[in-house]
């Protein structure tokens, strides 16, 4: 039975939103109810009644979405999956099942402890499988194992018909493939709800893996020395990561806003059999940093937020209160308790990706460092960053661009600009920062002069990442190119929306137009 | 009180006049409205009495898309404005006439898949329009078709043709348009391929309770009631016949009837309408035939006027049963038989009936007495109209 969750009841103020607080910016924009579904069938009768009564579902699983795709919902309902959850094999059956509702940390366990397999997913823990899988799922086992999606065989899936009736099916490469296929990294909220994931099969887990973690102090890096740093992360990952033996390493390098101390690098490490037997590829990898300044620690750069944060501290919807002669803070209690426990709290952010098919130019690296070091009035740029990932390895088999509804198998590198801050007294300033900083890094002398702003798809770039999406980007008239590509993806996409969402119920901002 | 004694309560049911009443009543209020300089030579046919002057609003497509603004009195209809406007597929005028809010066709605000509606400040004296500001439909509410307001000023409704839903949106106290607070999403579809693979609402009306909305739906073959009370709701369900397509509405001034046009087989149907219960109860009558493209009542509510390409026909109507008595059928002179009709309105006398063709407006005198029309003159060239709305004035300045 759904637990309904109305404006009166006391959850709603929590539930209306997710993890990124901009949303829902005005009173109206938020929801009538949220809906808790705890299995299939409970979804479908939930999901029935929404359409029936003229509403609009928005669908959530672990509430990360980067924008305003589940909470601005005007008087309309979120679905919430995120009791549908756990990962294992059911009765009788060969192939594993992760439910949407499971939060990425709690499947990867469920996984290990049971069969000793894992998802190649994401490394936040609390995203739940529900968006991340659907929209292509990456993480630092994804240039060993690839994509999740790319591993994905079937989805349960709740759609509704032209009739506004719901229709519950699986789905695979012999049923229904064409939705099947837009389900395996299309992105959430396109055509339906999926309840279930299922996979025939999964990688084993590694036995071990090496972590390091490079440092690097602004008070040493000059310019020219953070362009050799680029230059030389760059390079790798564009020829000599590309070789089999390196797939199992895979590298993200966090350029914090000089605002921090400094800036670092994390590498995690295994051998494409799972072992740490030879460690030759990664002490190769460490010495090309040790003469720019690296130094290697077991410690991570602590930044403030993204996925190198420590504990959040008090952030999202916290107020000062004063008590007297004390000050205290007012909190959200399920902020405050996730604050407790380690998980994420709530707040305001901006992200924005483009896929690398090559390194850094200098130009690019130079732009980079520009804007780490901007000063804008009234903004705290200390969690203002751009995570670097390394990419390609096992993503860019070939077959995988036509099987999946990701395009992206020729890069190299995926970045990520993001922004963190707390009061929306500052919500300019940082939309400012980062979209100036974009902007300005796809408009050097390498862009493509007819889509300068944009990593658009060609010899350099290959577009951006559904799963971090940017409204921003629907500026451009090309906006569907930059993330599905100029091959038919997007077309083909279109005419799965026609046949199998024709009410277009399923709608957001970037969602699949008809 | 509960909730239905509470709806009683509020049905104010006009007090209906019988002709004679409203014609005396018309002179009345025409005498007293004289426009200056004008009424010699804008006089009644029938009475030689001015003619109210007006304020008319026009909505036009194209390459030019905007607003075009008309003083008009009589045969007389002087352009005094253009405003520029993307798309205006439907007006509505706050019933204060101090606002008029353009509906804009459009598939894409913002780079948003959304429509947008406009809000003008009218001046109440030269009738001329100031932009108030644009906000924009809920997403996905693509290709809006029609908007109407509140009696009580404070909200309007929007059918979304194309995105297949109604938006309703706060009226904020200068006339603006607040964020849209209620959305209901249609799902569904008929049998004519061309015209229902999706819902395609198009028309709504406010019953007379003011917290009700009649809604057409020509994709689903469905007449809706939303509910306003409390947040957005759909509360009633009636379908019609199958590849029936209901298209226009036009409410009887008593509350109690409902016309809709057919908009894929052709002719009206006449439906009783509950409006303590808020539901469309019975089919009174059918009428099949030509196609209709607008309705509208006479004020005294004796007459439907039904509007089409071919001509526009009066329909006598019993106001007990609902049933309709052809009473007299005006052809129109559409330009080389091929324009198109999109708007009929009586002018607040109800001596003078407008039709709104692409290539204009055409006018009709309504006789006093019988509510016959008279022969359809061109009173305003304009190319690619697509929706009007008339405010009565008291005078015009010339």
């Amino acid at each position: 039975m759904a637990v309904v969750v109305s404006r009166q009841d006391l959850r709603y103020e929590s539930l209306k939103r997710g993890h990124n607080v901009r949303w829902p910016a005005f009173d109206e924009d938020g929801v009538s109810r949220i809906v808790l579904c705890e299995n299939a069938n409970d979804t479908a009768q939930a999901l029935q009644k929404i359409v029936g009564a003229g509403l609009r579902p928005t669908v959530r699983s672990g509430g990360h979405c980067y924008e305003d795709f589940v909470a601005n919902n005007p008087g309309g309902a979120i679905l919430d999956v995120s009791l549908l959850a756990g990962a294992g094999k059911r009765d009788n059956e060969s192939a594993y099942r992760i439910e949407s509702g499971t939060q990425l940390w709690g499947g990867y366990v469920e996984l290990y402890k049971r069969y000793g397999v894992t998802l190649p997913g994401g490394t936040c823990g609390t995203v739940g499988a529900g968006g991340h899988i659907c929209g292509g799922g990456y993480g630092l086992l994804s240039r060993l194992h690839g994509l999740s999606c790319d591993w994905l065989t079937a989805v349960d899936i709740l759609t509704v018909d032209a009739h506004g009736k719901v229709v519950a099916q699986t789905v695979d490469a012999h049923h229904e493939p064409a939705l099947f296929r837009a389900c395996r990294g299309a992105g959430g909220g396109n055509f339906g709800v999926i309840t279930s994931y299922i996979f025939e099969k999964l990688p084993s887990a590694p036995a071990e893996v090496m972590i390091a973690h490079v440092q690097f102090l602004w008070a040493d890096t000059t310019l020219e020395r953070f362009v050799q740093i680029m230059t030389i992360f760059g390079e790798y990952w564009e020829t000599r990561g590309q070789e089999t033996d390196t797939w199992g390493m895979f590298g993200v390098l966090t350029v914090s806003h000089q605002s921090n101390a400094g800036f670092g690098m994390s590498v995690q490490f295994c051998n494409p059999d799972g072992t740490c037997r030879d460690l030759t590829v990664l002490n190769d990898y460490l010495g090309r940093f040790a003469r720019c300044g690296g130094v290697t620690t077991t410690t991570r750069a602590v930044t403030a937020s993204g996925s190198g944060a420590a504990q959040n501290t008090a952030a999202g919807q916290s107020q000062e209160v004063c008590l007297g002669t004390h000050t205290v803070q007012r909190r959200n209690w399920l902020d405050a308790t996730a604050d407790e426990a380690g998980g994420p709290g709530g707040e305001r952010a901006k992200y924005k990706s483009a896929y690398f098919k090559r390194g850094f130019t200098e130009a690019e690296a130079r732009c980079i460092y520009k804007h780490m070091h901007r000063v804008i009035p009234g903004a705290n740029l200390r969690s203002s960053m751009v995570e670097i990932d390394s990419y390609g390895g096992a993503i860019n088999r070939k077959g995988m661009a036509e099987t999946t509804a990701v395009v992206q198998r020729s890069s190299v590198i995926k970045i990520q600009p993001m922004t963190y801050w707390n009061g929306s007294e500052e919500d300019v300033a940082h939309k400012q920062w980062i979209e100036e900083f974009y902007t300005e890094l796809f408009s050097g002398p390498d862009a493509d002069p007819r889509h300068l702003g944009t990593p658009y798809p060609g010899d350099h770039y290959q577009g951006c990442y559904i799963n971090y999406p940017d409204k921003d980007m629907l500026a451009y008239p090309y906006w569907t190119e930059l993330y599905y590509g100029v091959s038919g993806l997007y077309p083909f996409l279109q005419e799965v929306k026609r046949q199998y969402d024709p009410n277009n119920i399923f709608h957001h901002a970037m969602s699949v137009r008809i | 009180m509960n909730r239905n004694a509470e709806a009683h309560r509020r049905i104010a049911k006009p007090a209906l006049l019988n002709r004679r009443g409203f014609v005396q009543m018309a002179g009345m209020t025409a005498l007293g409205l004289q426009a200056k300089g004008l009424h010699s030579t804008f006089g009644s046919a029938n009475t030689g009495r001015p003619y109210s002057p007006h304020f008319v609003y026009v909505g036009v497509m194209g390459r030019t898309s905007g607003i075009h603004v008309f003083a008009a009195q009589g045969k007389q209809w002087r352009l005094l404005q253009v405003v520029a406007s993307e798309a205006p597929v439907s007006l509505a005028l706050h019933p204060s006439g101090g606002s008029l809010y353009v509906l804009n066709e459009v598939a894409e605000y913002r780079n948003l898949p959304r429509g947008s509606i406009e809000a003008y400040a009218v001046d109440t004296k030269t009738g001329m329009l100031t932009l108030l500001g644009r906000e924009a439909l809920a997403l996905s509410a693509t290709m809006p078709r029609h908007v109407a307001v509140a009696p009580d000023g404070r909200q309007l409704m929007v059918a979304v043709h194309g995105g297949g839903a109604y938006n309703l949106m706060p009226i904020l106290a200068d006339g603006r348009v607040g964020r849209v607070c209620g959305v209901v999403k249609e799902a569904g579809r008929g049998q004519v391929r061309e015209h229902q693979e999706t819902a395609h609402p198009q028309a709504v009306v406010f019953d007379s309770t003011g917290q009700r909305v009649i809604a057409s739906d020509l994709g689903t073959d469905r007449l809706s009631v939303l509910s306003l009370e409390g947040g957005l709701e759909l509360q009633e369900r009636y379908t019609m016949p199958v590849a029936s397509g209901p298209q226009h509405l036009a409410l009887h001034p008593s509350g109690h009837l409902l016309y809709v046009s057919h908009g894929l087989n052709g002719g009206l149907s006449a439906f009783g309408y509950d409006a303590t219960e808020g539901k469309v109860t019975e089919l009174r009558m059918r009428v099949p035939g030509q196609y209709v493209d607008a309705l509208a009542f006479h004020p005294v509510g004796d007459i439907l006027y039904a509007a089409s390409r071919g001509a526009t026909t009066a329909w006598r109507v019993d106001s007990l049963s609902g049933t309709l008595h052809p009473l007299q059928s005006r052809s129109m002179k559409l330009e080389n038989g091929r324009g198109k009709v999109h708007g009929v309105t009586l002018l607040r006398d109800g001596r003078e009936l407008a039709v709104l063709a692409s290539n204009g407006v055409l006018r009709m005198t309504v006789d006093e007495q019988s509510g016959c029309l008279g022969e359809p003159e061109l009173v305003a060239q304009i190319a690619n109209a697509r929706c009007f709305t008339i405010r009565q004035c008291e005078e015009i300045e010339v």
